[in-house]
């Protein structure tokens, strides 16, 4: 077993054992760090989606008086009313999130604070039900068969049971299909949904995870208090647990953990201070805003990079054995894939593209070269579904131009002219985010490790297409730790993980050596070999020259010329467009 | 039940200007700098506690805020002393000067006894700065961060000051006066002096950061840095500074509507933070970019907030804030014509 793992279990069984040791005052203190931590577990996972929510408070505010009030009034087991809240929570949270997520800009933030607001002021002001502000007691324990548990410490041992169950499936899910998909959320969301990330649903479920631990926490705090009113579900809570993700840092839902253990301990200790020097009200607010200012200010990844300096790398999952079955082309000239007609797009009085007509035949190899600023870049966005043009359309198969986030299952590929890897991924991971589409585990298969054989396949997959382009030794790199050139190669090999039938090439030689360019020549050569249909954009004349058997010139949103290359070249109209001079004499 | 509409009306559209002065200042800040700035509200605090205390005859806390504040600029640039002392001693000196000035105006004040729109002014002068030093704390240093990452650190930023108003101002309540006592019977409603002055101030304001923007250099500076902040750059335009103006003039408005509102309600130190909220819920109608947009937005959040006050008191909070959903359907149909 790896040291990671049995560190991991070490510490696993201090959390467990803690409460059977310490001294009763601390071991409520410490039942309620774990309720936290599972909340700031929660929001980990939401920020490395790119997102945040300032209502987890108001979540598990649900989740308590769902199943307070339920197993108050009716009698049930509070087991069975702690899942009826949880899911009653899981459905408020996904209605949030389809009218949020579904936005352009940030509205997540501001919908969350302004749902915890209303949330918490129902519960003050519908006083028949929720007892109002002064709350309810006699709330039922935590029970199941009439098997009550009110024994303190074997509660506390429970929750941080649930925490640290959150925190393996956590790491889980990071190196599942669903868990490199979510890590593209943040900042490439055109890419993602090239390779068949259907982001927007993605984000929802993220953000339905992270109200579902919540509401889990809310539960397990009112059973254990056995008292519920509106003031823990307060605003004050959603910041503090914010600040506790913050703190202890978006990378790992370790960081959760030792967030809610710092800030915990900082505030009891911040009280006690306050209150010696004979100071009222929450005054420690002061300091924790500064926290959180400070912390973002110099060190935005949280504490949990100080610690994990100090333990071994985790070991990277298995890429042993077979990739996933390949589609086998069949030579057929006559089919076209992909049909542009009169294509035209507009950005405000700029026309970028106009009338633009094409056609794609299987295993055809077309270049598609033209000045700077000619449109190519535009082209390969409208083609990938990414940018709507303004008039024309794209037919893919004889078929209307799916949603961006489905062209992939219709066999198209792409590549990206500036690079759009993970910098939070490995090599072969980036790699493996080119198959996400060839596989099913999902969101829940990820988080209870049920995925391991499916994803050893992606990952031999990827590692397969990485021997291809001949970066095999640097599969289990950093991403960033790659010159320039390597990752526009890790670009292609991602794009050959997706098994294309089309393949779009954006400037793949820009920037690569000699020795990488004739790898990338061969390559080419193969997949042509292969029937694969690729539309290079390239400016390096010689690769276009040597490679294509046909080549369009795009000039100012127009095609000027198409051919065999020979005869592009000695096309008057493109020596124009390339050297200058009249360019209206020579058309 | 027409005099109960009618006033109604008129009590809504006065909360409405009120929160038309915070959606201008947050679609100000959030054009120029990407800030989605949770913290404006606390500017309505200060603004109004600070006029409370000089109505009172006191010398405001406000000016501890502001030379504390001044103090942590020159310590954070203290690396800057030993590389170039001349910038240096021009930053102490600056900060000195400042600090001199604002105690210098308060007491003058003070001594005058000046009228509660005069009051207002010198108030006007020792918030509004607070928001330059507070960009200069927490933007100026990452200016490329995320969205997500300003949220936060705008939501640090308001706790923190709103645990400075409670250190300093305590927990009670304070009552401010009018800028002229008592009001007017316009047909069967009393209508007060004060909500005048809030409409004529809200118009001002919104008609003069209308014509900043449209005729002055300056203001277009401003414009330019809202729309393209790369491309300002390029043009030569100091994108900081058009940060730090931004966010002055938001600490301003958001400053003014507070002393405004103060008489209407009582001023405490958590006032401000739902007035902010509300200002957001209007400015998500224009998605935080669009002016008159969110006006519409504050003003129909004015108006149901003052009925909903009459007719189901004890839910207003939780109406104003449902509000929010469906104007983020709305806009996604929008985007939906808009065809992205």
């Amino acid at each position: 077993m790896p040291i990671r793992g049995m560190l991991a279990i070490a510490v696993s069984a201090v959390f467990l054992t803690a409460p059977w040791v310490l001294p009763s005052f601390y071991v409520g203190i410490f039942a309620y760090a774990g309720i936290y931590a599972l909340v700031a577990i929660g929001l980990v996972l939401l920020l490395q989606a790119g997102q945040i929510s300032l209502g987890q408070g108001a979540f598990m505010g649900l989740g308590a008086y769902g199943s307070a009030l339920v197993a108050r009034a009716y009698g049930v087991d509070t087991l069975v009313t702690l899942v009826l809240s949880v899911s009653a929570t899981a459905l408020v949270a996904a209605l949030i999130g389809f009218v949020t997520l579904r936005l352009r800009g940030h509205y997540l933030p501001l919908a969350t604070l302004a749902y915890g607001i209303a949330l918490v002021s129902v519960f003050t002001a519908w006083h028949d039900v929720t007892g109002g502000a002064s709350g309810l007691d006699k709330i039922p324990p935590l029970s199941l068969f009439g098997f009550a548990l009110t024994d303190d410490r074997l509660y506390s041992q429970l929750i941080w049971a649930i925490v640290l169950l959150a925190v393996l499936g956590m790491s889980r899910l990071r190196a599942s299909r669903t868990g490199r998909a979510i890590a593209t959320l943040e900042s490439y969301d055109g890419m993602a949904r090239s390779f068949g990330v259907d982001t927007t649903v993605l984000r929802i479920k993220v953000f339905v995870f992270s109200a579902v631990l919540a509401a889990l926490a809310g539960g397990l705090y009112v059973h254990m208090l056995r008292f519920v009113s509106p003031s823990p579900f307060s605003l004050m809570t959603s910041f503090k647990v914010l600040i506790m993700a913050v703190v202890g840092g978006p990378l790992s839902a370790a960081g959760g953990v030792i967030g809610a253990l710092t800030l915990e301990s900082a505030q009891w200790a911040l009280q006690d201070i306050l209150a010696r020097w004979g100071a009222t009200g929450n005054l420690e607010v002061i300091v924790f805003g500064i926290i959180l200012v400070v912390m973002l200010l110099k060190w935005p990844l949280g504490l949990w990079p100080a610690v994990e300096r100090f333990l071994p790398k985790p070991a990277g999952r298995s890429s042993d054995g077979e990739g996933l079955a390949r589609t086998v082309m069949k030579e057929d000239r006559q089919a076209v894939l992909l049909r542009l007609q009169g294509i035209g797009i507009r950005f405000g009085g700029l026309q970028a593209l106009d009338a633009v007509d094409m056609e794609l035949r299987r295993g055809e190899f077309v270049g598609l070269i033209g000045p700077n600023g000619a449109g190519k870049t535009t082209l390969f966005s409208i083609i990938s579904g990414l940018l709507h043009p303004t008039n024309g359309s794209v037919l893919l198969s004889n078929e209307k131009l799916p949603a961006s986030h489905s062209i992939v299952r219709r066999g198209m590929a792409r590549t990206f002219q500036h690079v759009q890897l993970v910098p939070e991924l490995t090599v072969i991971e980036n790699v493996a985010l080119g198959a996400y589409w060839r596989t099913q585990a999902g969101f829940l298969r990820g988080l209870f490790a049920l995925d391991n054989a499916e994803n050893q396949r992606v990952l031999a997959t990827a590692r397969l297409a990485l021997e291809r382009v001949g970066l095999s030794a640097e599969a289990e790199l950093a991403t960033a730790s790659l010159p320039l050139g390597k990752q526009r190669i890790v670009e292609i090999a991602r794009a050959l993980a997706a098994d294309p039938q089309i393949l779009l090439l954006d400037e793949p030689a820009a920037g690569l050596r000699f020795s990488e360019k004739l790898t990338l020549v061969r390559v080419l050569r193969q997949l042509q070999a292969e029937h694969v249909t690729i539309l290079l954009v390239e400016h390096d004349m010689e690769l276009v020259m040597g490679c294509v058997e046909r080549l369009v010139v795009l000039d100012r949103g127009r095609i000027i010329a198409e051919g065999a290359p020979s005869e592009v070249q000695a096309n008057p109209a493109v020596i124009a467009a390339y050297l200058g001079g009249s360019r209206d004499k020579a058309a | 039940m027409i005099d109960t509409a009618l006033f109604l009306l008129v009590d809504g559209l006065t909360n409405g200007l009120v929160y038309a002065l915070l959606a201008l200042s947050l679609v100000l800040v959030f054009t120029v700098t990407r800030v989605v700035n949770i913290a404006q509200g606390e500017y309505v605090m200060l603004g109004a506690l600070t006029l409370a205390d000089l109505l009172q005859g006191r010398m405001p806390g406000t000016l501890y805020l502001l030379i504390g504040g001044l103090t942590l600029c020159v310590v954070l640039d203290g690396s800057r002393w030993r590389r170039d002392w001349r910038q240096a001693l021009l930053v102490v000196l600056g900060a000195v000067a400042a600090a001199a000035f604002a105690v210098a105006i308060t007491r003058g004040a003070l001594w005058l006894k000046l009228p509660v729109i005069g009051m207002m002014a010198v108030a006007l002068m020792l918030v509004a700065p607070l928001g330059v030093l507070i960009y200069r704390f927490t933007v100026h240093p990452i200016p490329n961060a995320s969205t997500i990452v300003f949220v936060i650190i705008s939501v640090g930023v308001s706790m923190s000051v709103q645990g400075l108003g409670l250190l300093i101002w305590g927990a009670s309540p304070y009552a401010v006066d009018p800028i002229m006592p008592g009001g007017v019977m316009m047909g069967p409603v009393f209508i007060p002096y004060q909500s005048f002055a809030i409409l004529i101030t809200a118009l001002l304001s919104m008609g003069g950061l209308y014509l900043f923007s449209e005729f002055t250099l300056v203001g277009k500076a401003l414009q330019a840095s809202a729309m393209n902040r790369r491309g300002a750059q390029f043009c030569g335009i100091p994108v900081t500074a058009a940060g730090a103006l931004a966010f002055l003039l938001a600490a301003a408005f958001s400053a003014i509507s507070g002393m405004l509102l103060a008489p209407l309600i009582t001023a405490n130190y958590e006032m401000g933070f739902m007035v902010g909220l509300k200002g957001f819920v209007g400015g998500a109608m224009g998605g935080l970019i669009d002016y008159p947009l969110s006006l519409a937005g504050v003003m129909i959040v004015g108006a149901l907030e003052s009925t909903s006050a009459y007719v189901a008191s004890a839910y207003r909070d939780a109406i104003v804030f449902s509000l929010l959903i469906p104007i983020l359907l709305w806009r996604s149909s929008r985007q939906r014509v808009e065809g992205h």
